[in-house]
């Protein structure tokens, strides 16, 4: 599904390192990644190989210690808080291994609280966010709060808060970690549906090779630095 | 109003009753500092108006003067009338009214017995206690060697629910009966040296005759123009040390029962506004520790609003919304206690309770700084979380 075009988002030679002093840990060691809008990319590495981490990075949580980030063509290092809150708001959607929804909000209220974000009337908000959760799949769980949703559905209305703001990246950090191997498929169906339908770049952190398959860019990390695995078709930009 | 809407106050409740039994240790503390702070603005508020109408009522230029024996033993010592008459020849003082007074029960219509002051007056006496007449007359100086008076409100209006009428009815005083030439108006001040709704007037000789073992003691007086009542004091001092060397003199004026005043207003200042700094200080970090163990609880809500889009600026407004709001509800709580608190003082110390505005919504404002003061840092530690952090949990 791979458009070619200017990268959506670049990072040229990233570092990130924690601790310091003779206790610094380099996580990642010059991180070189293209990504183009529609791509679908899996990231795989081991416990403790910067996957999050360089997620973090991408997703604006995060700034790298040293290297460029641009995404969109601008340079993130030279935005402040209320531009990069801008961009996480408009380009970018989360989804976490572990759903991280607002227990008190209803399935509609945490789908739409990234629109709170953007000034959005109620009305608005709860009329876009129980669109997004139909095409989930939930419609009729819009008024049901986490606690009473199961882990599936929960992902689901975490990939519908992801989706609600129509970002141009996806960011997922293992979204099916938490779930059994027929939910996660659902939720990876999910996935491609949205980067098939509607052209969302799709970056998924995995553990699972089966997972990993079914994506068209596969990216492996290790010793701090991105080795992509059977590069796509078009010959899309990796870093070594 | 961008990012401010209705989803975020809503979810600021929210988040409040989720700490809710911690929310109200807090709270008790705002709402006793509010209570306080709302009573005390009130309480000076009602002193003020107290003040100012004691003033009204009683004037400016009166001075109640107290003649006693100096020395209980020795007894006989007296105050002639005529000495106290002349008292009016003193430079300070305009006019006087010397009065005796004592309590004595008053038979009304035949059955009912009130305890009534008998006051033995001249004609000027109504005049300078500010005393204006309802019906008929005061005593004067005509009815010398009468047994008529004129009543206090209070009993005048006994007077008219037994007998119909007020002025040409009679009274008992013992097996005194009295005709009646005119009643009072209602006085509402407590300042005088008598209570002004339960006096029987009558002149002097004739009261003498019904309370006769009470000798004169009062005068009442008016200052010249000019005069400040430390000159007139000493002036009327002066004049009793070599006429009634064995008296001691207390000369009041209003503008001493109005300092009197502002020095018991002082006291409950000084005392609402100790327990309610206090209060609001132990409910403010009440408020805090709330916030923060909120905020610590709440870190992966905080990271997660930042990954979908909060500023810190956003993050620092919700918890201040939060913590306001929860000041406001212990402000909202202890302005409605201040109204019961302000009554009780004002019962407590003799005032008229007149609920005002002003110290419930200057308490609630303090509710409100109070909320935002101790917030700020709670809400100041939520905004610069770091997002990863934060979502780690
Ligand atoms: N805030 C931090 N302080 C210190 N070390 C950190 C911090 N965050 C991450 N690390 C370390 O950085 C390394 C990479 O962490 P990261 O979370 O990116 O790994 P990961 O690839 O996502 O692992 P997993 O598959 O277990 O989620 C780990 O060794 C971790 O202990
Ligand atoms: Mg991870």
């Amino acid at each position: 599904m791979t458009v070619s075009g200017p990268p959506l988002f670049e990072l040229e030679d990233v570092h990130q390192s924690y601790g310091s002093g003779p206790v610094v840990l380099n996580v990642l060691e010059g991180v070189d990644l293209q990504v183009c809008r529609g791509d679908f990319a899996a990231i795989m590495g081991p416990s403790g190989s910067g996957k999050s981490t360089l997620m973090n990075i991408i997703g604006l949580l995060d700034r790298p210690a040293r290297g460029r980030y641009l995404l969109k063509g601008v340079e993130t290092a030279s935005l402040d808080d209320g531009e990069t809150a801008a961009l996480r708001n408009e380009a970018i959607g989360f989804v976490f291994q572990s759903f991280h929804l607002l227990p008190r909000l209803t399935a509609w209220q945490n789908v739409g609280l990234p629109l709170v974000y953007r000034g959005l009337g109620r009305a608005e908000i709860r009329r876009r966010a129980t669109g997004l959760l139909e095409t989930v799949g939930l419609g009729d769980r819009a008024a049901h709060r986490p606690h009473e949703l199961s882990g599936g559905q929960r992902q689901r209305v975490a990939i519908a808060r992801a989706l609600v703001g129509e970002p141009e990246i996806l960011l997922a950090d293992e979204p099916t970690g938490a779930l059994d191997t027929d939910t996660g498929q659902e939720i990876m169906n999910l996935l491609f549906r949205m980067n098939e339908e509607q052209g969302t770049t799709a970056i998924v952190i995995t553990h699972d090779h089966g997972v990993a398959a079914q994506c068209p860019r596969r990216i492996q990390i290790r010793n701090g630095r991105l080795q992509e695995r059977d590069p796509p078709p078009n010959g899309g930009g990796a870093g070594l | 109003m961008r990012r401010f809407g209705r989803t975020s106050l809503l979810e600021a409740c929210g988040g409040l009753l989720a700490t809710r039994q911690r929310a109200v240790l807090a709270l008790i503390g705002i709402v006793v500092g509010v209570a306080s702070v709302s009573s005390m603005i009130s309480v000076g508020k009602i002193v003020k108006d107290e003040a100012a109408r004691q003033f009204q009522e009683l004037g400016t230029d009166v001075l109640a003067i107290a003649v006693r024996a100096r020395d209980k033993r020795r007894g006989r010592a007296r105050l002639e009338l005529s000495v106290a008459e002349r008292i009016d020849s003193l430079p300070g003082l305009a006019a006087a009214a010397p009065f005796t007074r004592g309590a004595a029960h008053v038979t009304i219509g035949g059955a009912s017995r009130e305890l009534a002051e008998i006051v033995g007056a001249t004609g000027e006496f109504a005049v300078l206690n500010r005393l204006p007449l309802a019906e008929g007359r005061f005593i004067s100086r005509l009815d010398r060697g009468q047994y008529f008076c004129t009543l206090g409100a209070g009993i005048a209006e006994k007077l008219r629910k037994a007998a119909g009428a007020v002025v040409g009815e009679s009274l008992r005083i013992g097996d005194t009966a009295c005709t009646v030439v005119g009643a009072l108006a209602p006085a509402t001040t407590q300042q005088r040296a008598f209570d002004a709704n339960r006096i029987v007037a009558m002149p002097i000789g004739t009261a003498a005759l019904v309370i006769p073992n009470k000798t004169l003691r009062d005068i009442v007086a008016r200052m010249s123009p000019g005069t400040g009542y430390r000159e007139a004091t000493k002036q009327i001092e002066d004049y009793f040390r070599f006429r009634a060397p064995d008296m001691r003199v207390r000369v009041r004026s209003p503008e001493q029962l109005i300092e009197q005043l502002h020095r018991q207003m002082r006291l409950y200042t000084l005392l609402l506004g100790t327990v309610g700094a206090i209060s609001l200080l132990v409910g403010g970090i009440g408020v805090m520790n709330v916030m923060l163990v909120a905020v610590a609880e709440r870190k992966g809500e905080i990271g997660l609003r930042r990954a979908v889009g909060a500023r810190r600026a956003d993050i620092q407004a919700q918890f201040l919304v939060e913590s306001t709001i929860l000041s406001l509800a212990g402000g909202a709580i202890g302005a409605g206690l201040s109204f019961a608190a302000t009554w009780g003082i004002c019962r407590f110390a003799g005032w008229a309770f007149a609920v005002s505005a002003e110290g419930a919504v200057l308490g609630t404002a303090v509710a409100a700084g109070a909320g935002v003061f101790f917030g700020f840092y709670p809400a100041w530690q939520a905004a610069r979380l770091n997002p990863v952090a934060a979502l780690r949990g």
